[in-house]
């Protein structure tokens, strides 16, 4: 068991290693000058040697990569170039906004999905199947940026039931904060529901179809009590599977879901962060994220290994 | 189970109307909401370089002189105009007294020392070149400074009216170092809060203003949005009080709702087509022939400059809200050439320069443009309009950042790109034009345009300046290695209500007297 998990925690510090060069290597393969993007326009030649001095831009490449690796090992990811916060404290602060954000997406996602699925499971092949269908296949075509608009243009600027945008701390006020989420959320849960409303749809028919949904019908049990608790249950399973998978999908979506309402999550910092060549925060940004997946998965390893002792017994040389 | 749902619908029932009630009435708000359309760098005058920052500094941190709408320049925490004497090479500036910074502390001429003195030496300061003519700054009494220069430089006031004339509290600054931007503390109606960066900078009426009366809102929530519909959107909704940048499409219709003021400026930046003249392997390298007709034969430049028609492509791709133009110095400026007629469109005589460069038969070329939208329609206009004259420009969209490098390293024939402008004209011709100019990328060199530039920076008076560059300019525009085309306007669009708005051609938005009526 010992041996499995080091041997697994070697591969993780292997792979984390490679990151950082992927990481290193990328951000430093995007075309321009990070002195003259910073510059902007108006600097001389003077201003932009004190820049690439200042930053180290000027020391060759392996020097830049060691001496940023030992100052990441120390937990010091540096500090943005752009407004000298450090790059932790500007991940710490945005992290929070977007996992609220992908959090009430999901509930909205679960909340149209599954019902909706159910429905077109039971009553398959008829009007309120083509309707749910219909919709899904809407839910995925319909482009984040475009509904988003609409939705402002709709609830906002027409209506006037909800702020058009922006973001406020759930702590410092929460009813200010719950109107804030709702159109975003409601954006990126959509087209996550899209797909799980199929999959739901599969699985029920699937499950419905089964021996021991037969028996619990023949014993008596009234329809609801056997969708519900018999067959979602088991029907359930590969939905959280796929949602799972849905992740990063959820993540990239937030990127443009978080321009269109201004929310200040990590999907514009990433985005800004590249655009402005923000060296130190694209760095930190991509790796505490891609650690973040090491991590995760490392503990999934383990964990599977705990529950299905075959696992370790298999990965053993 | 039954008892549950029930609670349930009844707290989503109760959730949803307090969300919908709440703010349904908001009375005259004493917070003002105002949309940037990016975020600003650091907030150090020292160490800011981007556009958008000035416009927070212009809430909270105020310069020893000022601009108009008509770009003439006044005090704003010097007392009087520079006094200027030992044949230019002296400047004397009273400041105005009883001036506080935000943190209580006073303005006094040892501070304004600091200032200048910070802006000048420390590293990493963006403002070094702009005062690179002052060699030393003395203070001759509590209420006045002297600057002493190694030439007479007539922009000096000029500089000064914007970040390099910004003077900071010298406590706040020894204290924070080069991370004064995070909580910058200078002299303003407003004093800085907070700041969450991608989201909103927010300021409050400062208690140690000469001038409260200037300030009519409490608080100041500059929020930045990037997109053009979704500031648009928000404007609509009530969620922001007064947009920067409003598109010139978006501008007609906003104007025919009614409800709100759309102000609109010409502003000193002028956009163009930069031609490469003699730039190979760099603006670091010596200059070399690129073998080309655009860079080698002046027929062909003119040709493509009689090819354009300026007034079509601003109704074009502007909706004919931008301000044509043929010189690097704005109509609304003091120093404008009201003589001088732009060229109109003259496709026959474009042909036949281009028959005499032997090139009957056209002549296609590469035309490096920023890669956005309204880059593209600008850069689509003028390719329709050359093709006519028998070009055939072929359109490279390159993102922003890599283009300015590219330029910069001599691999652009045409760049169609332009310049944020400042007041002072010397500072948008000067290092473009002037041989070795920090920005002269195309490599164009002529002694006699030096001369006369240069010496445009030592005279003070304006007749004479303008004649200067009126004499300088005849020799660049037949040079044609940037073809000027048109000044971009600024837009800014808030509620009918507001009132007091002065739109000055910087673009900047100065909240400082405005006031709801």
């Amino acid at each position: 068991m010992i041996e499995f998990l080091v041997r697994r925690a070697c591969i993780s510090a292997i792979t984390l290693g490679l990151i950082t060069v992927i990481v290193f290597a990328g951000v430093r393969m995007i075309p321009g000058d990070p002195a003259r993007v910073m510059a902007g326009t108006d600097a001389d030649a003077a201003g932009l040697e004190e820049i690439r001095a200042k930053y180290g831009l000027d020391d060759p490449i392996p020097v830049q990569y060691l001496r940023w690796v030992a100052l990441a090992l120390r937990g010091d990811f540096g500090e943005s170039i752009r407004t000298r916060h450090s790059v932790a404290w500007t991940v710490a602060t945005k992290l929070p906004i977007t996992i609220e954000l992908a959090c009430v997406a999901i509930l909205v996602a679960l909340a149209l999905a599954i019902p909706a699925g159910v429905l077109a499971a039971v009553r398959r092949n008829t009007a309120w199947d083509v309707v749910a269908s219909a919709v899904s296949l809407c839910g995925v075509s319909i482009p984040n940026f475009w509904l988003g608009i609409m939705l402002i243009l709709l609830v906002s600027v027409r209506l006037g039931w909800l702020p058009a945008s922006g973001f406020v701390p759930l702590l410092e006020d929460p009813v200010a904060n719950v109107k804030r989420m709702i159109m975003p959320a409601l954006v990126l849960g959509t087209a996550l529901a899209a797909v799980l409303m199929r999959q739901t749809r599969n699985a029920m028919i699937e499950v419905l179809s089964a021996d021991y949904i037969r028996t619990a019908r023949s014993k008596g049990l009234a329809g609801f009590a056997v969708v519900v608790r018999h067959a979602l249950r088991n029907g359930l399973i590969p939905v959280v599977t796929i949602l799972g998978l849905q992740m990063g999908a959820l993540m990239s979506g937030a990127v443009v879901t978080e321009s269109i309402f201004v929310v200040p999550g990590f999907g514009r910092l990433i985005v800004e962060a590249v655009f402005t060549r923000d060296y130190p925060l694209v760095q930190g940004v991509v790796l505490i994220t891609a650690s973040s997946y090491v991590l995760i998965n490392l503990l999934v390893d383990v964990s599977y290994s705990f529950l299905n002792p075959r696992i370790r017994i298999r990965g053993r040389p | 189970m039954s008892v549950t749902r029930k609670a349930v619908c009844l707290a989503v029932g109760a959730l949803a109307a307090l969300i919908l009630n709440a703010g349904a009435a908001h009375a005259q708000k004493k917070t003002l909401v105002v949309a940037l359309n990016q975020d600003p760098d650091i907030l150090d005058p020292t160490l800011a370089r981007t556009y958008v920052g000035r416009i927070i500094f212009s809430h909270i941190c105020e310069k020893l002189y000022e601009i108009d709408e008509n770009l003439r320049i006044h005090p704003q925490l010097a007392a009087e105009m520079p006094a200027v004497s030992d044949g230019g090479k002296t400047v004397t500036i009273k400041l105005r007294r009883g001036v506080k910074f935000n943190d209580g502390t006073p303005m006094t001429a040892e501070a304004v020392r600091f200032s200048l003195e910070r802006h000048r030496t420390m590293k990493g300061s963006n403002r070094r070149s702009e005062l690179d003519h002052v060699t030393a700054i003395e203070v001759v009494d509590p209420a006045t400074v002297r600057l002493r220069l190694k030439s007479p430089l007539a922009p000096l006031a000029a500089i000064l009216t914007d970040r390099a004339g910004m003077p900071v509290s010298p406590a706040a600054a020894e204290k924070l170092g080069d991370k004064f931007g995070t909580a910058p503390v200078c002299v303003g109606p407003w004093q800085f809060v907070e700041r969450i960066p991608q989201d909103k900078i927010v300021v409050e009426k400062s208690p140690h203003y000469f001038d409260p009366s200037q300030a009519k809102f409490d608080r100041i929530v500059f929020r930045i949005i990037p997109d053009d519909n979704v500031r648009l959107a928000n404007l609509r909704s009530g969620d922001i009080d007064v947009m920067h940048l409003v598109a010139p499409t978006d501008a007609t219709s906003l104007r025919k709702e009614g409800r709100f003021e759309v102000s609109n400026v010409t502003g000193l930046g002028y956009n163009g087509i930069t031609i490469n003249l003699r730039n190979k392997n760099g603006k670091t390298q010596a200059p070399g022939d690129l073998g080309t007709p655009l860079a080698n034969d002046p027929r062909v430049r003119e040709a493509l400059e009689l090819a354009i028609d300026r007034e079509a492509l601003n109704q074009v791709a502007w909706d004919g809200l931008y301000t044509p133009g043929c010189t690097a110095i704005a109509p609304n400026s003091p120093f404008f050439d009201r003589g001088r007629k732009c060229p109109g469109r003259d496709v026959a005589r474009a042909k036949k320069l281009l028959a005499e460069a032997g090139l009957a038969g056209g002549y296609g070329f590469e035309l490096v443009i920023v890669n956005n939208p309204q880059q593209r329609r600008v850069g689509e206009v003028i390719q329709g309009m050359a093709r006519e004259a028998g070009f055939g420009i072929t359109l490279t969209p390159k993102e922003f950042a890599s283009s300015l490098k590219d330029n910069e390293d001599g691999k652009h024939q045409a760049f169609l790109i332009g310049w944020s402008g400042r007041v002072d004209p010397d500072h948008n011709i000067h290092q473009f034009h002037a041989c070795g100019g920090s920005l002269n990328e195309t490599l164009a060199c002529d002694e006699k345009v030096d001369a006369l530039l240069n010496k445009a920076r030592e005279v003070t008076d304006i007749a004479q300046r303008t004649a200067l560059y009126r004499e300088a300019s005849d020799v660049l525009l037949a040079r044609r290695n940037i073809l000027y085309l048109y000044f971009q306007n600024y837009i800014v669009a808030f509620p009918k209500n507001l009132k007091g708005y002065k739109a000055v051609p910087d673009g900047l938005i100065r909240i400082k007297g405005t006031a709801w009526q």
